[in-house]
């Protein structure tokens, strides 16, 4: 229920975290990789497609992919504490420390069969702790305040396989440090 | 005295064709190199004899071209230039003949300019005709022949024309007969019923349209099997 209820809200806010992250990033702009693909996106007739909009796939995909076990061990701390059945709490989760592997593979298809592959492997090292979390339980009505997600996320790219090549040495790409509100959700 | 044993080693060395290494294997042996130098001067003086006579003894008959595609009963001109080393040679009978057939369609006689000139009436058989023309001197057998063309003599179709009558009474079928009244009616001016279907026409206007087709076809799946697209994947590892 809590997963349903708020993962989309952090992807959202993660999303933009990675994406200015990517975009800010002006080497990765350079790479043979992002500029062999954004040729394979010119011959799929897709004109638009520039290094930001592809950040922005990047991004998409890799959040897609880390949100949930980034943030899951941190709901599981909010389930525990309603079972208690305090009548008005005030907690902290415990800071999740994590370190992701997502990875983001760009296929090239003629005739729907894989003809090229571009894979750009991330790691992600994130720690997350929502604060201010407020529990109410007013005449059988329960409502859940989630405070704020305070954290920091960490990118890098690991390695790269092209059809040219591989790249195996680390770049990275940044770290950001955010703190944006949760909603508040009745149960 | 020198012993020549180099038959084996020789064979094997023509066989890759070095000429360098032929010579060497013979051990230098003066006599057979010279009947093989002896031998390849003989083939070359009959090849240059050869060559010149067959250039020096032919007359060139030349046939101006010839229309490829005309009417039964239209009157065909073949007009032609014999001469020999520039001069043209006078009262010389020419023939001018069908390819297919080998027939001698006619004879004609050059005049005092090497010009010859011959008029046929067109008569329709079906297949194209190959005309060319020859010149085979009186008891020689030397002959020139001139270029070949190609013509197609077309039936011409009138609504009172015997053949197509014949062609209706000839017809198993009813759709046949409606099949050429139809071409007769429209003045076509080749028959095409089942019984008069010319393969030189039949080639001449399905292969530029299958190349056609197949063109577009191509084109079409090239531009489609080159268009590719892409799918973004994502996971953890």
């Amino acid at each position: 229920m809590l997963l349903i209820e708020l993962i989309p809200i952090i992807k959202k806010e993660l999303f933009q975290v990675l994406e200015q992250t990517i975009t800010n990033k002006q080497d990765v702009a350079k790479l043979e990789a992002v500029s062999t693909t954004l040729d394979w996106y010119k011959e799929a007739a897709e004109q638009n497609m520039d290094f930001s909009s592809l950040s922005n796939k990047i991004a998409n995909t890799i959040i897609d992919n880390v949100v949930e076990p980034m943030v899951e061990p941190l709901l599981e701390d909010i389930h525990l504490k309603i079972e208690d059945g305090h009548a008005e709490v005030r907690f902290n989760t415990s800071p999740f420390k994590s370190e992701l592997r997502p990875y983001v593979e760009f296929v090239k298809k003629i005739n729907n069969a894989d003809v090229a592959k571009i894979k750009i492997k991330f790691q992600i090292n994130s720690d997350l702790q929502i604060k201010d979390i407020q529990v109410k339980h007013v005449e059988e009505n329960t409502t859940i305040n989630f405070g704020n997600l305070v954290g920091s996320i960490g990118l890098s790219i690991i390695s790269i396989n092209t059809p040219l090549g591989n790249y195996e040495d680390s770049i990275s790409l940044g770290s950001k440090s955010f703190s944006f509100p949760l909603p508040e959700i009745s149960l | 005295m020198r012993k020549y044993t180099s038959n084996q080693s020789s064979t094997k060395e023509l066989t890759k064709n070095n000429v360098m290494k032929l010579l060497i294997s013979f051990n230098g042996c003066p006599v057979h190199l010279f009947k093989h130098a002896l031998s390849l001067i003989a083939i070359f003086t009959l090849v240059i004899i050869g060559n010149e006579q067959f250039v020096w003894a032919q007359p060139l008959l030349e046939l101006a071209p010839l229309p490829s595609l005309v009417q039964e009963e239209q009157e065909i001109t073949f007009l032609g230039r014999i001469s020999f080393e520039g001069q043209p040679l006078i009262d010389q009978s020419i023939d001018i003949v069908d390819a297919v057939t080998d027939q001698i369609m006619g004879t004609t006689i050059s005049d005092s300019n090497g010009e010859f000139i011959f008029t046929w009436i067109a008569v329709s058989r079906g297949e194209a005709y190959y005309f060319y023309a020859e010149f085979t001197p009186a008891g020689a057998p030397v002959f020139s022949r001139s270029v070949q063309y190609p013509v197609l003599v077309t039936q011409t179709v009138g609504e009172e024309t015997p053949d197509v009558v014949e062609t209706e009474s000839d017809s198993p079928s009813g759709e046949n007969s409606e099949s050429t009244n139809e071409i007769s009616e429209s003045n076509s001016e080749l028959v095409v019923g089942s019984d008069y279907v010319n393969p030189d026409v039949l080639l001449l206007v399905i292969i530029p349209i299958a190349v056609s087709v197949g063109y577009i076809i191509y084109k079409s799946k090239r531009r489609y099997t080159t268009r590719p697209s892409i799918e973004i994947r994502g996971g953890l590892d």
